[in-house]
């Protein structure tokens, strides 16, 4: 099972299409959508406390501007969203084998 | 399904429930449309007079198919992002919630264990990161925990625990036992429902993972079963007194042995057997063509590269040379139904292997 890649060597993952830009790309689109679906899941989770709440209305959450500390969580949080979307992309594996 | 309360994070959690949805939609999903895909592939094939006999002729079958290149990717990469993801892996996460870990595994202090602190492992296992787990499963004293987290996704459809229950029917229906042990039993996932099954026998649980064997003893001394032990030590050379056993068990250890360690495991289970007893390893077997290129590629997508030779080795042989003179391979159920040809999902070929020492 160790890879014969002549460039990347023993790191390299496995791949299983023609192209292993494709095998890379795959790997993004199944990270995101299990952002997503993270995402959705707290949202679902928000959203039902503050209605239960009293606190929100659920659609005047689509005028907010977020600033401050609000902010800066939210490009934390794009930043982990970045990494973990595109680690896909160099192709080297995450255990020996 | 109740909602997964693995970690202190519902982040993580929900990111563990989403690779599940995965497998099983992979299994029970894509899976079927793979198998008909080879259905008309093998028609057309035989039409023009070619032959579908070995997993080589279905290779060949599937050398130009989209649909099998998407099921190997999402087998790889949906166990690598269960365990690797940075963000919600499996080891990632309990590297974040250690005080969790060691709550669970505290009860290992007074927990039936012994282990041997000199025994070094196997070179074939220091080798590979079976599974893909990271480390594999000696290394990261949490080790056991991510292995325990991740097998909740291995079987999909099966109920936790159905297959190890399964499991001790069958031993039941080879008779009473007294004196248990179970090899390679990691966690101790089948040794505890033996132990629970044969309440008046010694149950002794050997495997080489430190980390496991702690989780084992932990579960053990939680769940208060008294008969039930666990030892630090290699299947192939357990240091156990010969003829001390009427019951050898292990379940999905030989296919993790090569050829030389599932020999050397045979001969030790027929040396610690009393004449009379009887060896139950619960393992891989299949004749059919097609699953056997399911279960050779599923060997290299998942890490374990002694899958295929295990499949390929004459067992039955390999038992009469290690001297037993009764062997019986039969098909075991992980659940109700699953051996029945018109089930459609997939499944593991296993095979129970069912040997006597006579004298």
């Amino acid at each position: 099972m160790k890879s014969n890649d002549p460039v990347v060597g023993p790191e390299a993952e496995q791949t299983f299409f023609a192209d292993p830009a494709i095998d890379r790309l795959v790997g993004m689109v199944f990270s995101l959508t299990a952002e997503v679906h993270v995402l959705r899941d707290r949202m679902k989770l928000l959203e039902d406390a503050l209605a239960k709440r009293g606190l929100v209305d659920p659609a005047a959450l689509d005028t907010m501007v977020p600033d401050g500390a609000l902010e800066a969580s939210i490009a934390a949080e794009r930043s982990a969203l970045v990494r973990h979307v595109l680690e896909a992309l160099p192709g080297r594996l995450a255990s020996k084998s | 399904m109740a909602a997964l309360t693995l970690f202190g994070s519902r982040e993580a959690n929900a990111f563990q429930e989403f690779i599940m949805e995965a497998r099983t939609w992979w299994a029970a999903e894509l899976f079927p449309r793979l198998r008909e895909e080879y259905e008309v592939r093998k028609r057309l094939a035989e039409q023009e007079g070619r032959r579908v006999g070995k997993a080589e002729d279905v290779a060949l079958l599937f050398s130009r198919s989209t649909l099998y290149q998407y099921f190997c990717w999402l087998e790889r990469h949906v166990q690598k992002s269960k365990y690797s993801s940075s963000r919600w892996g499996l080891v990632a996460q309990l590297a974040r919630e250690p005080e969790r870990a060691e709550e669970r595994l505290a009860a290992a202090k007074k927990g039936p264990l012994e282990l041997d602190r000199s025994l070094r492992v196997p070179e074939y296992y220091e080798a590979h990161d079976i599974h893909q787990h990271p480390g594999n499963l000696h290394r990261d004293p949490h080790a056991a925990l991510v292995y325990e987290a991740s097998a909740l996704s291995i079987h999909p459809k099966t109920k936790k625990n159905e297959l190890h229950e399964r499991f001790v029917e069958v031993v039941r229906r080879e008779g009473e036992f007294s004196r248990v042990l179970d090899m390679g039993c990691g966690f101790g996932k089948s040794t505890v429902p033996l132990a629970h099954a044969f309440p008046r026998a010694e149950v002794i649980g050997v495997d080489v993972s430190g980390p496991c064997l702690e989780l084992a003893a932990a579960e053990a001394a939680r769940s208060r079963v008294a008969n039930v032990r666990f030892r630090q030590a290699d299947a192939a050379d357990t240091r156990l007194p010969g003829g001390s056993f009427d019951l050898v068990t292990s379940t999905m250890l030989l296919h993790e042995l090569p050829g030389p360690a599932v020999e050397a495991t045979l001969a030790e289970t027929r040396r610690l057997l009393a004449p009379g007893g009887v060896s139950i390893h619960l393992d891989f077997r299949t004749e059919d063509p097609f699953w056997q290129f399911i279960m050779y590629g599923h060997g290299v997508r998942n890490n374990e590269p002694f899958l295929e030779p295990l499949i390929r080795m004459d067992l039955a042989d390999a038992y009469r040379r290690a001297g037993f003179d009764e062997v019986r391979i039969e098909p075991f159920a992980e659940r109700e139904g699953a051996t029945d040809p018109s089930n459609p999902f997939w499944r593991f070929p296993w095979a129970a292997i069912i040997a006597r020492k006579v004298s």
